[in-house]
């Protein structure tokens, strides 16, 4: 996590296809928010989250250049289309790379990886999921599209 | 022309006089006017009075209608329900005297039959009635008779006879059939729609009372609901919102002597407050799971006598038919309960209705039996295996109790000193100051000293010594001494000298005391100073108790959640100690 010539970048930035800049404006809710869940995802939801999927987040974190981590950031995508909890706008969780930074958001739609501080707003699909990034009872919390919140725990199960 | 002199003076005074008389007139009236007005008012106010009151007698009145209506339909209604379901009475009561005497054995057989026949007839389409020919048939060895009886009166109410088979079998020890006849009662169920007296079944199984059969029969049918309605994640998600619920009851208040400072001085107390509660609620959970674990019920001695007893409330129930006229019974009974008041009689007797014909489903009733044993009616082993099949919705709802609060925890909050916090503040005018409790200590200290300087700016300037004031006293001697130099040298000089002595002794005198008073003032500033960083400290100090409490109480859910992933579903009859 190299920062640009001396100066610490308030934003990290992965650019996915087409020229996405984020800014403080939430990243657009597809039109899945519209539709109800099913009764299979609401179950998937409920399942323990693979192990492989844990360790893919945790490798995100400290994953030292942009090729790995958009590697990681497909293969996530991916598994949690398999796992079929319905769409997942992003990721949520505390950042360890210390201080000025508290946490990040991993944004699956757009694949951008986005750091914050404490004194920055955060997109507002992740407000709510804030203050539960502090708790170190989660590993990381997950966006819906639907807008439900589900944190993860560390052994993969979820608190929902 | 100057002797026409026309004397006006009685005429003037005549006038005065009628003056007098009209302003005596007047105010008479005025008197008078004013007690008019007076009366009216109490008048009035009698009339308002008045007015309450009948309004309060019509009421009345037509609560007492109410309730003598109620009075007379009641009787009318019992003499119906008499009427038509009486005959139901005598069928009950008498098989209930046709078991007890089989018991005692003093009745013969030829009586028994006689008399349940006799009760076939004159009860018809009553399931009990052919039910009580076939004890009496079974009695006498009759089996064509007893078979034929069984199939009518289970053609009749297939749950209600196979349930009444089942006791009574039990009740002769005949045990594998009374399993039989249970399997074909709970065949009947729906899961959706569970009575009461199932509930009853269910306990009664699981302390025993049907053997090893009859409690690997209710396992594996309350699997078999289970699996079914749990693909339903409505349901799930209703048993989930049950023990979040439950878990929160568990929160403990904070007193109100904990945190004092905290509580007064952060406009966001009350969020802290909320999530310290609410964190409390683990231990505590963690100790009720702990306390099931360890419950000892002592059911299965009474199960005898319990089995016995629902035999006779089934038989002596009331059966669906009767459902109509018992409604309204209830409701005039809660009429004349409530005397006459129609609205609340109506809400009480839904209540009591309610209670009285609800129907839940299985996963439900599972969820109440582990949470609220005692209102569902069941034992400890029941809720033990109860809370093994709820397990999952239980751990649902520890996550969703634990991150409903932790999304409402603070990283910082705000400290706030109140233009009165301190004596001192008070005396001095203090502006208030506020500052983010993760805010680095020297930076806040230093912020804090410098608004107290500011505040006392003006008092420190009022004080000071203004050599501007002495201006006055130097003219005045000034001018003195310069008169006296017009007397000469001599006097001049001596007046300046003693105006100077003067002048310079006005001065120091005024600058002691300006200076005496700056140093007290830097004293009080200094202690003012000291007594807000305390408190400001002391803030700080709870803030940080607060947040290990938190921190300590949170990871209590570690806990929890491995006490119920490692809930062990103890067999059914656990309880027989």
């Amino acid at each position: 996590m190299s920062e640009d010539g001396g100066l610490l970048a308030p934003r990290r930035r992965l650019l996915g296809e087409g020229q996405r800049t984020t800014s403080s404006v939430a990243p657009a809710i597809t039109g899945a928010s519209a539709r109800t869940l099913t009764q299979a995802e609401r179950q998937a939801r409920r399942q323990r989250r693979d192990p492989a999927i844990l360790a893919a987040v945790r490798r995100l974190d400290v994953a030292p250049d942009l090729i790995s981590q958009t590697a990681i950031i497909d293969w996530l995508h991916e598994a949690y289309e398999a796992r079929g909890g319905g769409v997942l706008i992003g990721l949520f969780g505390h950042c360890y790379l210390g201080s000025p930074y508290v946490d990040h958001a991993f944004d699956l739609s757009g694949q951008i990886l986005c750091h914050y501080t404490p004194a920055e707003t955060v997109p507002v699909v992740y407000v709510p999921a804030r203050p539960l990034a502090l708790s170190e009872a989660y590993a990381y919390i997950e966006i819906y599209g639907d807008g439900q919140i589900v944190p993860v725990r560390p052994d993969g199960s979820p608190a929902v | 022309m100057s002797n026409v002199h026309i004397d006006l003076s009685p005429i003037t005074r005549r006038i005065d006089e009628l003056g007098h008389l009209v302003d005596r007139q007047l105010s008479e009236v005025n008197a008078n006017v004013g007690i008019v007005r007076s009366e009216v008012v109490t008048t009035q106010a009698e009339l308002l009075e008045l007015r309450a009151q009948f309004e309060a007698f019509v009421a009345y009145a037509e609560r007492t209608a109410n309730i003598q209506r109620a009075e007379t339909k009641l009787s009318g209604l019992k003499d119906d329900l008499e009427r038509e379901f009486g005959h139901h009475n005598v069928v009950r009561r008498t098989s209930i005297g046709i078991l007890q005497a089989f018991d005692v054995g003093n009745v013969s057989n030829r009586t028994v039959g006689q008399i349940s026949e006799e009760l076939m007839i004159q009860t018809p389409r009553y399931w009990l009635a052919p039910a009580v020919v076939t004890l009496a048939a079974w009695s006498q060895g009759n089996e064509e008779t007893a078979t034929v009886s069984v199939a009518e009166a289970f053609r009749r109410d297939p749950r209600k006879t196979a349930l009444f088979f089942a006791l009574v079998l039990r009740r002769q020890a005949r045990m594998e059939a009374a399993v039989r006849w249970l399997r074909q009662y709970l065949l009947g169920m729906d899961p959706l729609l569970l009575t009461r007296e199932f509930v009853v079944v269910l306990e009664c199984i699981n302390v025993g009372a049907f053997g090893p059969q009859g409690e690997a029969l209710a396992a594996e049918k309350l699997l078999e609901w289970n699996t079914q309605l749990r693909r339903d994640p409505d349901i799930v998600d209703r048993q989930v919102e049950a023990w979040r619920a439950f878990i929160a009851t568990r929160s403990q208040r904070l007193d109100d002597d904990q945190f004092p400072v905290l509580r007064t001085t952060s406009p966001q107390w009350q969020s802290v407050q909320y999530v310290l509660e609410m964190a409390s609620a683990l231990p505590v959970t963690i100790e009720w799971f702990e306390a099931v674990q360890r419950r000892i019920d002592h059911r299965s001695g009474a199960a005898h006598d319990v089995l016995d007893s629902i035999l006779e409330d089934l038989v002596t129930e009331f059966d669906e038919d009767e459902l109509p006229l018992r409604r309204e019974i209830l409701f005039h009974e809660a009429v004349i309960d409530e005397n006459g008041d129609l609205p609340r009689a109506r809400s009480r007797a839904d209540t009591l209705q309610s209670a009285l014909d609800e129907h839940i489903d299985i996963v439900t009733l599972q969820t109440n039996a582990a949470i609220q044993p005692d209102v569902a009616g069941v034992g400890a082993g029941t809720q033990r295996t109860a809370i093994a099949t709820s397990r999952d919705d239980a751990i649902s709802g520890v996550g969703a109790f634990t991150a409903e609060y932790r999304s409402r925890v603070l990283p910082a909050i705000g400290i706030q000193l109140s233009p009165t916090h301190s004596s001192y503040a008070v005396a001095f005018n203090f502006p208030g100051w506020q500052v983010r409790s993760d805010a680095p200590e020297q930076d806040a200290i230093a912020d804090l000293t410098h608004t107290w300087q500011e505040a006392l700016a003006a008092e420190r300037e009022r004080l000071r010594f203004k050599p501007g004031s002495m201006t006055v006293s130097i003219i005045i001697a000034a001018a003195v001494t310069l008169l006296l130099f017009f007397f000469g040298p001599v006097p001049g000089i001596i007046a300046l000298l003693a105006s100077g002595g003067v002048v310079a002794l006005l001065w120091s005198q005024r600058k002691k005391k300006a200076d005496a008073a700056l140093a007290q003032l830097d004293a009080s500033e200094n202690a003012a100073v000291e007594d807000s960083i305390r408190l400001y400290r002391a803030a700080i100090a709870e803030f940080i108790d607060a947040g290990e409490e938190y921190r300590s109480l949170d990871s209590r859910e570690g806990d929890l959640l491995k006490l119920l992933r490692g809930w062990a579903a103890t067999s059914l009859t656990d309880g027989k100690n």
